[in-house]
């Protein structure tokens, strides 16, 4: 698995489940997606017919002005409800008798809610594009974690998004660091030259958002901004693309740091072995010529040994 | 209704056919693994489109030929059981043919049903313990 | 800012179960298997690119086996192969689970008898790869006492008898206060597995001809669980079936999963002759031969002399093999017997002179006992004590992975 889905896969598969069920059992499920995103499906007040979509999304308000509501009521009108849930910022409702005939696509689709929500600033600011106005549109922020955001600003020939995300740790700092320079100079690469300029700063805050109060300035931050041509967000399709890998890209980092060091594991646990052989190579041969002797019938007898213990696998790292 | 030691082995048949070890406790069980062994000797005659007036006379020809008696060398279990003398031999082998053809005489009409009620052709849940043997054994 | 729900892994030998704690059920039940690609025998250091995510996990590796090779990194119920193990929880939480794990408490399980070292190896995977905000390792059979809480006739201790039964084996495991008695442990090579290649046998023998063979042993599966019930005596139950045949002879209709026509099986004295099998090993086995209930009682008998009567007051099932109908019950009868002829037997001894206190034999089936470890783990993760027990990030980072050797033990639901 190299890219993350857009979509949220235990959602759909537990919706899914929901709508296939014949029996239509009461449940109450909490789910999480990235980025502290809660879902909670639950039958409302016994109705078994019925199932609630309910989600927690903290940066939802901030998204509202960019015209999340709209999207929602555009992709999921027939399910939404007025007033969400208390605690929650919006819920969906389905009636498990009146489903399309299509389960798998609704569920598959209804998965891609967080992923929709979150498009919105970037739908703005390719609208703002499109329709042509001089000079940069404004700058939109979504505080999609406790002090990571993502900014989204269109100018007159390119869309910028910038994102700031934060290392906890020291290594995960560093690794990011390589990380990100290795995507810079992977796009130097011939085949994938049209893919969108990235640049990478730590610390410092890229130019379109210094000017901003409030910003972390320590080690901790980096910023990542991708700057998107209108080949790459013109056609439908393309938009569509560019907008579910770059939301996920803060994720998808964060992956591939774990990811990264998992693999430095297993390459550290086989160096161990290999230690551990050639040290094992230079214990006293103890079987000698002693150790084989006759006993009274003609068997032979072997003093028993003890083998070196076998280590663990990964046993003693460093 | 009393029950004798023939219903008694044709209850216990289908439960025993499964199990391999078995403690003999005493001449009752020596006689029940007698007849155990003969029910499914019994079954072994039948084929999924034998008729039922067909089953009777090769379950009763079966019965009273070749009376094997446990002090045979022939039974299967024969260590298991005293040999006995000549006389004693004759009297035994004629009371196991009684037994026989007791016992075939009562097995095809347990085989012969289906949902209960009577019928031409042997039922597959009696059929499908012919290829299990009680205590690994069979009587050829 | 409200703290997102921990997440509950049990990674089995067979099945992985994982979910977010608070949920009655786990999310995903997949197969504990890799698939990792078969040609590439690169060697671990001449990796370009990323060689290393080019691997599946669970259904899907065991659907892409024919160019993924499939690797089980658990056997045994401990983990055999690191490497795989730390990818394996790799995709589990970035890709099922979705979620970040920085963000997170994680709650995994080990087997009985873990070795302190493996302990330290999972810490050392989720404080380190991972980052996960705190670690908590329970031990299944203390899990799997705490998912029986729930059942109405609970005690609500975490002293008693585990009966973990799945696919490949059957343990007994002794728990006394939260605390494994491992010494006391038995297994029983016989579980889901074996009965299932049972039930497909006597299928085979009352000549169900209908099946095709790829889904025969599904269709074993599938009978054993839907019809499967525990008789009370196995002799006396034919005779039920001979009485009423039209109510204890079913059929199955089943679909072929090739061509998709439906066929019908009859289902007969499989019925009960499946679950029989915990009762008279014998029927599947010609080495092992001991019923459950004798394990049940031995296992009692060897564990210290103060924990017995909490021991057999407090018999708990623990997964898929045990959710026959009135498992339960038949268990407790029988083991019941063998106790009470004991202290039948030593009252007899002592000439009338000692009267034994009655022992309370009680075994507790509840509705969740197919994934009652999952279950016990995402209850427990719920509690206040969770946050409290767990290991920190900050400790890890200021003592070591040692301090993932020991795991407080939970004392109550809050």
């Amino acid at each position: 698995m190299i890219l993350l889905e857009p979509n949220s896969f235990v959602l759909e598969e537990t919706l899914l489940s929901r709508f296939n069920s014949e029996k239509q059992e009461v449940v109450d499920v909490t789910l999480v997606d990235f980025d502290n995103v809660i879902y909670r499906v639950q039958t409302p007040n016994e109705q078994r017919n019925l199932l609630n979509l309910s989600v927690e999304m903290k940066y939802f308000n901030e998204v509202v002005a960019y015209g999340a509501e709209d999207i929602l009521r555009r992709e999921y009108g027939d399910y939404l409800v007025p007033a969400a849930s208390p605690q929650y910022q919006i819920t969906l409702q389905f009636n498990l008798d009146q489903l399309p005939a299509d389960k798998a696509g609704l569920a598959k689709h209804v998965s891609m809610l967080k992923r929709n929500v979150l498009a919105s600033s970037f739908i703005r600011a390719f609208e703002y594009w499109e329709s042509q106005q001089e000079g940069a549109g404004p700058l939109m922020a979504t505080h999609y974690r406790d002090n990571e955001a993502i900014y989204v600003q269109a100018q007159q020939d390119r869309v910028t998004v910038i994102f700031s995300t934060l290392f906890k740790e020291e290594v995960d700092r560093v690794l990011g660091r390589v990380f990100l320079q290795e995507f810079v100079d992977a796009r130097r690469q011939v085949s994938i030259q049209n893919a969108p300029q990235v640049h990478y700063s730590s610390r410092e805050p890229p130019l379109e958002i210094r000017h901003l109060p409030g910003l972390r300035q320590d080690e901790s931050v980096g910023y990542v901004s991708f700057v998107l041509f209108p080949r790459h967000f013109s056609s439908a399709e393309a938009r569509e693309k560019s907008i579910s890998q770059i939301q996920l890209f803060r994720d998808y980092l964060h992956y591939h740091i774990k990811c990264a060091k998992a693999y430095m594991h297993s390459r550290m646990r086989t160096r161990v072995q290999e230690f551990l052989k050639v040290i094992n190579r230079a214990k006293p041969d103890r079987t000698t010529a002693t150790s084989e002797k006759r006993t009274a019938t003609g068997r032979y007898f072997r003093p028993q040994f003890r083998q070196p213990v076998s280590p663990q696998p990964g046993e003693g790292e460093w | 209704m009393t029950s004798d030691a023939v219903d008694e082995a044709l209850e216990l048949f289908r439960g025993n056919s499964f199990f391999r070890n078995f403690e003999i406790k005493g001449a009752g069980d020596r006689l029940l693994v007698y007849v155990l062994l003969f029910i499914s000797q019994c079954l072994g005659k039948l084929k999924a489109t034998t008729s039922q007036s067909e089953a009777v006379k090769a379950l009763y020809t079966l019965a009273v030929t070749n009376v094997v008696i446990p002090a045979d060398a022939s039974f299967p279990l024969h260590s298991l059981y005293p040999s006995v003398e000549k006389t004693e031999a004759d009297q035994l082998r004629q009371y196991l043919q009684q037994v026989r053809q007791e016992v075939a005489l009562r097995l095809v009409p347990l085989v012969y049903t289906a949902n209960g009620q009577p019928s031409q052709t042997p039922s597959k849940w009696w059929l499908c313990f012919q290829k299990r043997h009680f205590m690994g054994k069979a009587m050829q | 800012m409200a703290k997102l729900p921990p997440i509950v892994i049990d990674n089995g030998t067979g099945y992985t179960k994982m979910g977010f704690a608070g949920n009655t059920d786990p999310q995903f039940v997949i197969p504990t298997v890799i698939g990792l690609p078969n040609q590439s025998r690169y060697g671990i250091a001449s990796k370009r690119g990323i060689e290393d995510l080019d691997f599946h996990i669970g259904d899907e590796a065991v659907g892409n086996s024919k160019t993924y090779g499939l690797n089980y990194p658990i056997r045994h119920g401990q983990i055999d192969n690191w490497d795989h193990m730390e990818r394996y929880w790799e995709q589990s939480i970035f890709k099922y689970m979705r979620c970040e794990p920085e963000d997170h408490y994680i709650l995994l399980t080990e087997p009985p008898l873990n070795a302190p070292e493996n302990r330290e190896q999972m810490a050392e995977i989720f404080f380190e790869s991972f980052n996960v905000q705190g670690l908590y390792i329970a031990v299944q059979a203390v899990l799997a006492l705490a998912a029986s809480w729930t059942a109405k006739n609970s005690q609500q201790t975490l002293t008693g008898t585990v009966i973990d039964s799945g696919d490949g084996v059957t343990h007994v495991i002794p728990v006394a206060e939260g605390y494994v008695l491992g010494s006391s442990i038995k297994h029983i090579p016989i579980a889901g597995r074996d009965i299932t290649a049972f039930v497909q046998q006597l299928l085979r023998d009352h000549g169900e001809t209908g099946i095709p063979p790829e889904d025969s042993l599904d269709v074993a599966r599938r009978i054993k669980e839907q019809y499967s019930y525990t008789c009370h005596d196995m002799a006396k139950e034919f005779a039920k079936f001979d009485a009423d045949p039209v109510k204890h002879f079913q059929q199955f209709d089943a679909v072929n999963s090739i061509n998709q026509q439906t066929y019908r099986v009859d289902v007969g004295y499989e019925r009960f002759l499946a679950p029989e099998v915990f009762f008279n090993p014998e029927l599947v086995s010609s080495d092992f031969l001991t019923p459950l209930p004798e394990i049940v009682d031995n296992c009692i008998q060897v564990s210290p002399i103060d924990t017995r009567r909490g021991l057999y007051s407090n018999i708990v099932l623990s997964g898929g093999s045990t959710m026959f109908k009135d498992f339960g019950k038949r268990l407790q009868r029988d083991i019941k017997r063998i106790v009470d002829g004991r202290v039948r037997k030593s009252e007899e001894l002592s000439g009338g002179r000692l009267q034994a206190k009655p022992i309370d034999v009680s075994v507790v089936a509840h509705k969740k006992q197919r994934h009652a470890v999952w279950f016990g783990g995402s209850i427990m993760a719920c509690t206040d004590q969770f946050y409290q027990f767990s290991h920190t990030k900050a400790e890890y980072e200021e003592h070591g992975p040692s301090i993932c050797r020991h795991n407080r033990v939970f004392e109550s639901l809050a």
